[in-house]
């Protein structure tokens, strides 16, 4: 049986998670300086600790509309690429086993399909499962 | 199996010891017999590391082969043979081989180098005395020499050993982990900027506080220059792989070239080192097969029949400078338009437009040659355009100078760095950005009420009058979609600026100030503007103007690369940090000219018709005209000469005028060069005694065997496009070929020939 876990956030209501390992740090660097023709999901960049992180919306990321900066605001910073997810709040780090995780149904409330993993039933509450590969993927159109 | 970490250590200092002995060996064969034993026992020792060490891993090959080269070595060493070129070259093929071989070490046994050492061996054979050596023969060759000399041997291989433990001590760190070193130094900066934020009000309670940050503040420069200082390498790394390029090449050929250096010690970030070799090793091969003429030829031409290729690197302006000249034929620009013309890159009409710079500049294009035929060693056309790329590539600029028959000069300009670039700071929208100052041509501030008299139309595209110049011009701000915003002129505050068009106001009253535009019919109310300032751009040949809504000062920037999410916007060239800890972009010109769609041609266009027109009016065709430098002695007396018949100009120091008999030299590139004082040949007023900064204004000789002189001038004043010839009347001094008024000032047009004349006949009376 294989343990997993997921750094939990939420994006307006939903629950969203990603594999733990695929996160470097969780921090509240939201100084961002924007970068004019980025793409809409791009929204700038900021300086931590001698390095540029590149944040992304990811509210417009998953087509769930932009984010507003609050006190709650943090950025998830994926280990790969230096790119800062811009998430509303932050939940707590969830283990699941393996098999818990199911494949995702048709339409999880407007996420596009292609970012998600899979879902675990919570009690009352539905987690999805993002992958940060898909995430980061640039498509150049 | 040994692990790779040892064999890369082995393989690099294999390389390095290559190198040095690759340097060693050329300066050795330029020593001849009086080779210096110091050189000699240095390439011996490298060599038999290379044996020692590939022989412990198993490397037989390479270590037959450095066996073969330390055995003739040897016979050097003991004086039993000069090393003469033709053993050098045989030595340095083997060292071409090594180096080929430890590319690669694993397959080093795959390379061939039978030829190498049958002719190493053959050496050996001549050599009557030595004993029989075939490449079997196991190290203790030296033990089958004289008993004596086996000592001596011996004795050496311990100096070698002691030499080296006292040598300076060094260590082989990882780029990457000095980049690491270098973002953390940058991070202490900004922290202890921080820091002095934070304790600023409770300094003065506390006068310990400032002392220790003080130190800080030190200690953190000192480590940024340190970390800076790990990643400068010195040319003369690179210059040594020129030298022997120059040398084969000139064997190839049947030249004969001597290949001068001057600035070797100069230091360069390694990153940009590296991509200056294959630049560099191109421009050497074009002055070697195309500049420099046969012996014959030359003899003939009545130069010395060796060919001469300068190298000399410098700093100047926190750049480093490199000019490569040779005193070869030079390039002709008439036959680079000819050829240009004939690949339909140029149409008669571009051409009789271009100046000789401009001409010349053609062979950076893509795809030219000026080769007669396409050659092993140069002519394919790829070639100076990929040189010019790569420059620019670097940060760096390229420029190309020739007078036909004495030679060309390539003259580039490089950053020290690409790690830090000095960088104007600028601000759009509420948005602050950082331009390369290499890409930065000049700044220009506006007035508001200069604002309409100097930025007009060209079709639909506003222009900016700069001197005699169009340039295109762009907002940053409407290039970016901020909205433009200005500071206010007496708040200081940063408000939204509401003109549609920066040359709107004039469209609407061309007299109009302040006053005037309060009573604007449209009725709203028209704020105060705040100054307009112009960033001048280059981008290749073409220059533009960039509009910006502030100027802050220069800044030194630690470059950042962009995420692929954002590289594809073509306004960015990186980002970086700043001073506050906030992330700026940094721009790039060429992408913002691309992006605002600039046509240069259309203004480059108009601005030609609008010269031709000004001409005209004058009653002056253009055919006429010719660029002048103008320049003057003592102010308020103006001369001009053809800048095409100067081949220099060079800003100098009065204390580097030196004074022999009567007369006044400088050392210029290696040489004295005598300086003419007008007020001596000519009715004019002498150099003002006050001035310590001076020119000098070299003309292009009269002919091919006269020496070159230098012209001493106060001030270069511009270069203009002036009717050449112009009123020559019975007052009109010897030595002058006339006056007329350029840019509102009369004068005088010098004759450089008969002014030469004169000097000349003047040194020879003594």
């Amino acid at each position: 049986m294989k343990k997993k876990q997921f750094v939990t956030f939420r994006i307006d209501r939903d629950l969203l998670g990603i594999d733990v390992l695929k996160v470097r740090e969780i921090n509240r660097v939201l100084d961002i300086t924007p970068v004019p023709h980025a793409p809409d999901y791009v929204r700038g960049l900021v300086n931590l600790r001698g390095q540029t992180v590149t944040i992304f919306d990811l509210g417009v990321r998953l087509g769930l509309g932009a984010r507003e900066i609050t006190p709650q605001s943090h950025s998830v910073v994926a280990k790969r690429d230096l790119v800062g997810l811009l998430v509303d709040t932050i939940g707590d780090v969830i283990q699941c086993d393996e098999r818990e995780i199911e494949p995702p149904p048709a339409n999880v409330s407007g996420i596009e399909g292609r970012f998600i993993e899979g879902v675990v039933k919570l009690q009352g509450e539905l987690l999805v499962i993002l992958s940060a590969d898909k995430i980061l993927e640039y498509n150049k159109n | 199996m040994i692990s790779e970490v040892v064999i890369n250590e082995f393989v690099a200092e294999c390389h390095e010891h290559l190198n040095a002995t690759e340097q060693d060996l050329l300066a050795m064969e330029n020593g001849g017999q009086t080779a210096n034993s110091e050189v000699i026992n240095r390439v011996f020792r490298a060599v038999h590391s290379i044996k020692g060490a590939s022989g412990t891993f198993g490397f037989n090959v390479i270590m037959e082969l450095s066996h073969a080269m330390e055995n003739v070595l040897l016979l050097f060493r003991n004086g039993k043979m000069a090393p003469d070129r033709q053993k050098i070259s045989i030595l340095l093929d083997g060292v071409d081989k090594l180096r080929l071989m430890t590319n690669d070490v694993r397959a080093s046994e795959e390379v061939p180098c039978e030829d190498e050492l049958r002719r190493l061996n053959r050496i050996l054979r001549n050599e009557g005395a030595s004993p029989s050596v075939s490449p079997d023969i196991e190290p203790e060759i030296f033990q089958t020499e004289p008993s004596g000399q086996e000592t001596v041997c011996r004795q050496e291989a311990g100096t070698a050993e002691r030499t080296r433990s006292s040598g300076p001590e060094t260590i082989r760190v990882n780029v990457e982990l000095l980049d690491m070193l270098m973002n953390l130094a940058g991070e202490l900066v900004l922290s202890r900027n921080q820091l002095r934020q934070f304790l600023e009000n409770t300094i003065h309670e506390n006068p310990k506080l400032n002392s220790a940050i003080q130190n800080v503040d030190l200690v953190t420069s000192e480590i940024q220059d340190r970390i800076m200082q790990m990643r400068m390498q010195p040319l003369s790394n690179i210059l040594n792989r020129l030298m022997r390029q120059v040398r084969d090449l000139a064997d190839q050929l049947g030249k004969e070239v001597s290949f001068i250096t001057e600035g070797g010690d100069v230091e360069l970030d390694k990153s940009i080192l590296e991509g200056l070799s294959d630049p560099l090793m191109h421009i050497i091969r074009n002055c070697v097969d195309h500049g420099i003429e046969p012996p014959q030829e030359r003899s003939r031409l009545g130069k010395p029949s060796t060919g001469e290729i300068r190298f000399r690197a410098f700093h100047e302006g926190g750049q480093v400078n490199i000019t490569i000249t040779d005193d070869g034929g030079g390039i002709d620009p008439e036959k680079v338009v000819r050829r240009a013309m004939a690949n339909g890159a140029l149409t008669a009409d571009d051409a009789r437009r271009m100046s000789e710079k401009e001409k010349l500049h053609m062979v950076f294009l893509p795809g030219f040659s000026l080769a007669g035929a396409v050659t092993d060693i140069s002519g394919r056309g790829v070639g100076m355009d990929v040189v010019k790329t790569n420059i620019e590539r670097l940060g760096g600029y390229i420029e190309l100078d020739s007078t036909v028959g004495a030679g060309a000069t390539i003259r580039i300009r490089l950053p020290l760095t690409l790690a830090i670039i000095p960088s104007i700071i600028v601000r759009a929208g509420r948005q602050r950005f950082a331009i390369p100052q290499v890409n930065v041509q000049e700044l220009v501030g506006m007035q508001p009420e200069e604002v309409g008299s100097r930025i007009e139309k060209v079709g639909e595209a506003p222009v900016l009058r700069l001197r005699e110049r169009l340039l295109s011009l762009v907002r940053l701000a409407d290039i970016l979609g901020y909205e433009r915003t200005f500071v206010h002129p007496e708040t200081r505050q940063v408000e939204v600026d509401r003109r549609a068009n920066i040359s709107d106001r004039r469209a609407a009253n061309p007299s109009a100030s302040g006053d005037d535009r309060r009573k604007n019919p449209g009725g709203r109310r028209v704020r105060r503007q705040g100054d307009v300032y112009v960033v001048v751009l280059r981008v290749g040949e073409n220059v533009f103007g960039l509009i910006v809504d502030e100027l802050f000062d220069i800044e030194e920037i630690v470059v950042k690369p962009l995420s692929g999410h954002i590289k594809d916007c073509q306004c960015f060239a990186g980002a970086t940090i700043m001073g506050d800890g906030r992330v700026a972009m940094i721009l790039d010109a060429s992408g913002i000219a691309d992006f605002a769609g600039l046509r240069f041609g259309e203004v480059n266009a108009e601005e030609m018709r609008r010269q031709r027109e000004a001409l005209r009016s004058h009653g002056i065709t253009a055919a006429e005209r010719r660029p002048v430098i103008v320049f003057n002695c003592s102010p308020e007396e103006y001369f001009a000469l053809p800048l095409g018949g100067v081949s220099r100009l060079e800003r100098i120091d009065r204390g580097m005028i030196e004074t022999l008999g009567n007369k006044e030299y400088i050392t210029y590139r290696g040489m004295g060069l005598p300086l003419i004082h007008l007020d001596r040949f000519l009715p004019v007023r002498p150099l003002p005694e006050d001035t310590d900064e001076l020119f000098v204004i070299i003309p292009k000789p009269i002919d091919v065997n006269s020496s070159s002189v230098g012209i001493l001038a106060s001030k270069i004043m511009d270069t203009v496009e002036a009717e050449e010839i112009i009123r020559k009347g019975p007052d009109i001094a010897k030595g002058f070929l006339g006056a007329a008024v350029v840019e509102g000032k009369m004068t005088m047009f010098l004759d450089t020939e008969e002014l030469l004349n004169m000097f000349y006949k003047e040194a020879s009376r003594g």
